[in-house]
């Protein structure tokens, strides 16, 4: 998997290579899909989010430095805003579908579980171990479900200004262990 | 107000990645990126140490449908920049920003037989063939909607198409932009070849007499050698139907 040089890809899609583009989404498409279905849960409405970040990409791959940041990491996170930004400004319509979660019930599971299969996350998996795991939850539900500090005080039953200290703490907290 | 403390930068930046801020002090963190190095470093900081949260997700192959789309928008979108920014030395984008141009464009909407009289048409094979028909055609968006003027298709009686784009069009390495009409919907598109970049392709005597005022000649996206199929199999790019010049010389 170390053959595949994301930021090799992007500095030819700044030289206006359209095949690094596809040779991008082919190989993260599904992955970035994923991301962008977690929060806004509808596969059209993801595709659009997906089809825009990758236009996003291109016209921004000039502005990508590699020695500042990793490759995969600035494509999630154009997905991921547009993701969010496409939630906050149409509303919520599924997260408090009760309906849903039945069916649903591991729609949340702790974060320590889904990074159990990731490689590279050993670090990460460390300093969430760290923190309780009502904490930890609360920083997967934002992350991952893009859920707000309203949402996440109503998905764990904590009042709102304790989930935003718990946040706040959390963070302070993983930034001290992970550097 | 972005705050100075390092601690509070940090939690701010974390907030800002996790999606957590309000609307107006997201667009403040926004704003900030640009100009705000430090705080640019803490956020992408933040991508990264977050990222392996996102790398648990079940994922699964990349949909080709949906790269369709990206590429076909990829294309259009290149062709406006294209057509922003012109392209010096191209008698085209010369046309493009031409006021007498803009007027006959714009003429056209409603008055397409004044087209010929107006425009200055590039040079092409046979420039006194009389034109029997022309076709404006409208450039698609991925929704179908139409975004204005994109590419014109002129055909003389010599069977001759001259196909003039209104701006540089790339199809993308590997891509050609192929010429079709419709001239029975029972049969359904014909190809008319595949289109050099503002060039001409000529058509065969029994195609040019199947041409009528009205019929639908489209432009879609497809692999280098053209569609594999006979039919279409990329997303139409332009679109238009043909209209008879006057019957007399104005």
């Amino acid at each position: 998997m170390g053959a595949f040089d994301h930021a090799a890809e992007l500095e030819a899609c700044a030289r206006r290579d359209p095949a690094a583009l596809r040779r991008l989404y082919e190989r993260d498409g599904g992955f970035l899909m994923a991301v962008a279905l977690r929060i806004v849960r509808r596969r059209e409405v993801a595709a659009d989010i997906v089809h825009d970040a990758f236009l996003d990409i291109w016209e921004r791959a000039g502005r990508f430095d590699r020695d500042r940041g990793a490759a995969r990491a600035w494509m999630t996170s154009i997905v991921r805003y547009r993701a969010l930004k496409h939630l906050r400004q149409t509303g919520r319509e599924r997260v408090f579908d009760p309906e849903e979660h039945g069916r649903d019930p591991d729609d949340a599971p702790d974060p320590l579980a889904a990074l159990e299969t990731v490689q590279d996350a050993v670090r990460l998996r460390e300093c969430l171990a760290r923190l309780e795991p009502e904490r930890r939850r609360a920083i997967g539900l934002a992350y991952t479900d893009g859920l707000t500090h309203a949402e996440i005080a109503g998905r764990v039953g904590a009042p709102l200004g304790t989930v935003k200290a718990w946040i706040r703490r959390s963070l302070l907290a993983l930034k001290e262990c992970l550097s | 107000m972005i705050p100075s403390a390092p601690h509070d930068r940090d939690i701010l930046a974390g907030e800002y990645v996790l999606g957590l801020l309000d609307g107006e002090t997201t667009r403040e963190v926004e704003r900030a990126l640009d100009s705000d190095p430090d705080l640019r470093r803490r956020v992408e900081a933040w991508e990264v140490r977050l990222q392996p949260l996102s790398e648990g997700l079940p994922s699964g192959a990349a949909d080709p449908a949906l790269w369709e789309r990206i590429e076909r928008d990829l294309t259009v979108m290149r062709y406006r920049r294209g057509r922003a920014t012109g392209s010096p030395g191209r008698l085209t984008a010369r046309a493009w920003r031409s006021p007498a141009f803009w007027r006959a464009t714009t003429a056209l909407a409603s008055a397409a037989a004044l087209l010929l009289a107006i425009l200055p048409v590039p040079v092409g094979p046979r420039d006194d063939s009389p034109t029997r028909f022309y076709a404006l055609m409208q450039t698609r968006d991925a929704a179908g909607a139409e975004t204005g003027p994109g590419w014109l298709i002129q055909v003389a009686a010599d069977g001759t198409v001259r196909s003039v784009p209104l701006a540089t069009v790339e199809p993308g390495q590997g891509r050609s932009l192929q010429l079709w009409t419709l001239w029975d919907p029972a049969r359904g598109p014909v190809s008319l070849g595949i289109l050099p970049p503002g060039g001409s392709v000529r058509l065969p005597p029994d195609r040019l007499a199947t041409i009528g005022s009205g019929q639908l000649f489209e432009i879609t996206l497809e692999p280098e050698a053209g569609s594999p199929t006979g039919r279409p199999t990329g997303r139409i790019l332009f679109i238009g139907r043909a209209s008879a010049p006057p019957t007399q010389a104005l």
